[in-house]
């Protein structure tokens, strides 16, 4: 079940509901009626399957539908939100009508003529997810959960799941906007158990993208379930790490989620116009090394952090944080490009319908730097390299993070040598980027299907980085 | 009431109808309220009114699960009929097949967990500007830069109606106040804190003076910290964030995880797995708890459930599906709410009687392998020796292994936390790793 891309003009599809250019009107009037300054309507219909394989089974699969409209009205920093899930003309004027309600004043803001906005194309599907029947699906993962099982006679149960999806987005904005955007997904996930001797192990391997299944090509097929097998096999043999402070490398591409933690919130300007970010005093100040220079970027093809637009209207783009060390720009929505009278970047992200937008990251990255990856690695006397990660957190004030690392080995007089596993690590925001002393010029797109959570809403991500060296970080270790 | 059991008994002939042989229909409505203030004003306020419709089908024995958000039967209908035919692309899997009849029910016992008190959009506004303005004359003394207050109601309700007869209908509501403060320290960190208190009944949330009390307190413990050497050390963990390190050994309790052979606790029924002194139960029946529930996800009446027992594991969580599989009885498809007994101590006595303590008072990312055992965890909290505070913690990890864990259980204070379906007091380990500098 998905949502083929409308190939009727924007502001038709959600036709289909009744919600006409009138009714959209006449919904923002409302909505302003009690002195709102701006505000905007998102209406959405998504539709998902999965299908997934468990027991030597394709026994499992699910479909969701999702439909509905958020409104919401701003004064100031101040924001009313309400949302209904029902497109009768009752309920969206009752739901705009609770949305006023934070305002109090005699103004009124008139709702311009809307004007089509056209947008780029960051995503496309050439075999998209309606035009793939069950069958299709259930023949895929199956082959992965045999390839997998090929592969070690130690694995010993395989799971698979495959998930794909659409979601048409509408956005009406008072100054006439009018927005509208198709936003495929889809995502794959293999899990391996092994054995040997009696111990077991799990480990998993995904990979997500805004693409339909042409995405699946052989290449990504074998790295799916491959990887999988390969991180549970390490697992057997890998161990605890020391504990406390040491070096720490981190691979090329998923360990922008050190950038994440560690920069990525902090540089959310809900946080900085508020005073509560660490990095709320810095702007063109030196945050870190020459080398470092630090992007959010929603324009990488068909990566899961990519939107043509984001979730207030604003069109996507790439943002410098960080130029060589210096501290360049915030992520604003409307409101906090307001509050710092600059221009949105494209990052008020939400969701859903049922949220309202706020700062969030597209795809975070890290530009290349000088070393090769094995010079990085061969600085290091005692340290460890750090290739799979599972989750990360950070406090935005005191900006200490973490991030857990699944899979990685000991460096020990430059070599790399045993395997770890199962480790957090932990430090601060500031003193971290200050600490990345070498930066590799392996720049890699991490494949996996990150998703970012803030304030209750998780929105999908990317992460871009090239290997790099942490002089220092607290490696949650044993002994 | 009458309408959702009505669009479920309709849902429930479409699906038939349309070739599923078993259906289970779950629709569930919900209104909340969510309102935050900062520096005097409202900073956000969100409503929803939203109703959502689940089904579980089986078709010739293969099993899917389906929502759908547009309950118009114009919606419904044609969403089913998709959904029927993918479904018939599967495995069969027959140990999906509904419960008999004669197992399923609801428990008697009165739960009370639904409270009728409708709040109006001044009462939410006053008790915002209560909480700010206590907030704000008791953070007086202190390096502030922000605070935010919030509070929040939620009015939930649903009926579960399944092919085979069985039906049941539930409502609860939930209702909280939070607050949270960043300060200022020397070097220009901006410490932060927050703090929430739910219940299920408004006049059992606790006071503003209570919540702010706990906010200032919270916020001042978070001045200054930092990490130490790395170290072995008692550690006390506090009530209201112990559930972290437990959850992992409950998840690892599931049936699918003993099934699939990813628990390190799969073949430890009957075995000494913890303290001997260690007792932890599943009990949904606890009237107004978090935690509580009529019947579990198979529809089966809520009951009780030991899991410890002087250390000894007693039960996995085991639904009617696993049950299957495993061949093992059911037990409960979920948990309830997870209680651990009060001790005789308070928390104060039991670090005074300590020479060097770590009391971990929160968590910062980290993660277990429930397969192996092994957590990693990050931690803030507060290093004591002989009960007197040394300094606050940051920067910290805290590691090891679910299994030798449970067994480094010393004691349990006498303050066990009510606000959350982890109903557990303090906890006393002994000989955990922490690493810092």
């Amino acid at each position: 079940m998905s949502i083929a891309k409308p190939q009727t003009p924007p502001g038709s599809y959600f036709e289909n509901w009744g919600i006409t250019a009138e009714l959209r009107r006449k919904i923002l009037e409302v909505a302003l009626s009690k002195g709102g300054e701006d505000g905007d309507l998102y209406f959405q219909h998504s539709a998902s399957t999965s299908v997934r394989l468990t027991d030597k089974k394709v026994n499992h699969a699910g479909t969701h539908i999702s439909l509905g409209m958020g409104v919401r009205v701003v004064v100031g920093d101040q924001v009313g939100y309400s949302y209904s899930e029902d497109l009768s003309p009752e309920s969206l004027l009752r739901a705009a009508s609770a949305a006023a309600e934070i305002a109090a004043r005699k103004t009124h803001r008139p709702v311009q003529v809307e004007q089509t906005v056209s947008l780029p194309a960051y995503y496309r599907a050439s075999i998209p997810w309606d035009r793939v029947d069950m069958k299709q699906r259930v023949d895929i993962i199956r082959s992965w959960e045999q390839s997998a099982f090929s592969i070690d006679p130690r694995v010993k149960r395989v799971s698979c799941s495959l998930s794909d999806g659409a979601s048409v987005i509408m956005i009406v904005r008072p100054d006439g906007r009018l927005v509208e955007d198709w936003r495929p997904m889809t995502m794959a996930y293999v899990q391996s158990i092994v054995e040997e001797d009696g111990v077991m192990e799990s480990n998993f391997y995904n990979v997500a993208a805004r693409a339909g299944l042409e995405y699946y090509e052989k290449d990504r097929q074998e790295r799916l379930y491959a990887e999988s097998v390969k991180r549970a096999l390490i697992q057997l043999k890998a161990g605890k790490p020391p504990a406390g402070e040491m070096p720490v490398v981190l691979a090329a591409g998923p360990s922008a989620i050190l950038l994440h933690e560690a920069i990525g919130h902090g540089m959310e300007a809900d946080f900085n116009r508020k005073g509560t970010s660490i990095f709320s005093s810095l702007m063109n100040k030196r945050i870190a090394s020459e080398q470092v220079t630090i992007v959010d970027d929603g324009t990488i093809h068909s990566s899961r952090g990519a939107i043509n637009i984001d979730d207030e209207g604003n069109e996507s783009q790439r943002t410098v944080l960080v130029e060589k060390g210096i501290l360049k720009s915030y992520l604003h929505d409307e409101i906090s490009a307001k509050h710092y009278n600059v221009a949105p970047t494209g990052s008020g992200r939400r969701q859903s319908f049922r949220h309202a937008p706020i700062p969030r990251m597209r795809a975070t990255l890290m530009e290349n730097g000088p070393y090769s990856p094995e010079e990085i690695i061969s600085s290091v006397k005692r340290g460890i390299y750090c290739t799979s990660f599972a989750n990360g957190q950070v406090n935005i004030g005191g900006g200490d993070f973490a991030f857990y690392v699944k899979n990685g080995y000991l460096i020990e007089d430059g070599q790399l040598t045993e395997p770890i596993k199962d480790v957090n690590i932990i430090g601060n925001g500031p003193a971290a980027l200050k600490d990345i002393d070498m930066v590799g010029n392996d720049m890699q797109i991490d494949e996996g299907g990150w998703t970012c959570g803030k304030e209750g809403q998780g929105v999908p991500v990317s992460q871009v980085m090239p290997t790099v060296r942490v002089s220092k970080l607290s490696v949650g270790g044993m002994g | 009431m009458n309408e959702l059991i009505q669009k479920a008994e309709r849902a429930n002939q479409i699906a038939l109808e349309l070739g599923a042989n078993e259906v289970e229909v779950l629709i569930s409505q919900q209104v909340s309220t969510e309102m935050s203030q900062r520096k005097g004003t409202v900073e956000k306020s969100q409503q929803s009114n939203t109703m959502s419709m689940a089904f579980s089908l089986l078709v010739d024995d293969r099993f899917s699960t389906h929502s759908i958000s547009d309950t118009r039967p114009e919606a419904i209908k044609p969403f089913l009929k998709q959904a029927i035919e993918a479904t018939r692309y599967l495995e069969p899997d027959s140990n999906r097949r509904l419960p008999n009849i004669d197992w399923m029910g609801v428990a008697e016992k009165p739960l009370n967990l639904f409270d009728a008190t409708q709040r109006t959009p001044q009462e939410r506004k006053e008790t915002l500007n209560q909480l700010e303005a206590l907030a704000l004359e008791k953070a007086q003394n202190e390096p502030l830069r922000s605070i935010t207050v919030g509070t929040w109601d939620v009015r939930s309700s649903g009926v579960t109606l399944c092919s085979n007869g069985y039906q049941a209908q539930w409502e609860q509501s939930q209702f909280g106040n939070s607050a949270e403060i960043t300060l200022v320290d020397p070097d220009g960190r901006l410490p932060e804190a927050s703090t929430y208190y739910v219940a299920r009944h408004f006049r059992d949330v606790p006071s503003h003076e209570h919540l702010v009390n706990d906010l200032i307190e919270k916020g001042r413990k978070r001045l200054q910290s930092s990490a130490i050497n790395s170290e072995k050390l008692p550690m006390l963990l506090e009530n209201r964030v112990a559930a972290r390190m437990l959850r992992p050994f409950l998840n690892a309790l599931r049936g699918s995880e003993v099934y699939e052979k990813r628990s390190c606790f799969k073949d430890k029924i009957g075995q000494q797995v913890a303290a001997s002194g260690l007792q932890i139960t599943s009990d949904p029946l606890i009237p107004k708890a978090l935690g509580s529930s009529y019947f579990d996800g198979d529809g089966l009446a809520s009951r009780t459930l030991p899991i410890l027992v002087e250390g000894v594991l007693q039960n996995f969580f085991i639904s009617i599906y696993n049950s299957r599989r495993l061949q093992m009885p059911h037990t409960s498809s979920q948990t309830g709410n997870i209680v651990i007994p009060a001790g005789d101590q308070t928390e104060k006595e039991i670090l005074a009687a300590l020479p060097r303590a770590i009391r971990v008072e929160g968590f910062l990312g980290g993660n277990s392998n429930i397969t192996t055992g092994d957590f990693s965890y990050g931690i803030s909290g507060t290093l004591f020796e002989n009960g007197e505070k040394v300094q606050g913690i940051s920067e910290m990890n805290v590691s090891g292994n679910l299994l030798p864990f449970l067994k480094k259980w010393l004691c349990s204070a006498n303050n066990p936390w009510v606000y959350s379906s982890y109903r557990i007091p303090s906890l006393l380990f002994d000989d955990m790793q922490f690493s810092g500098n």
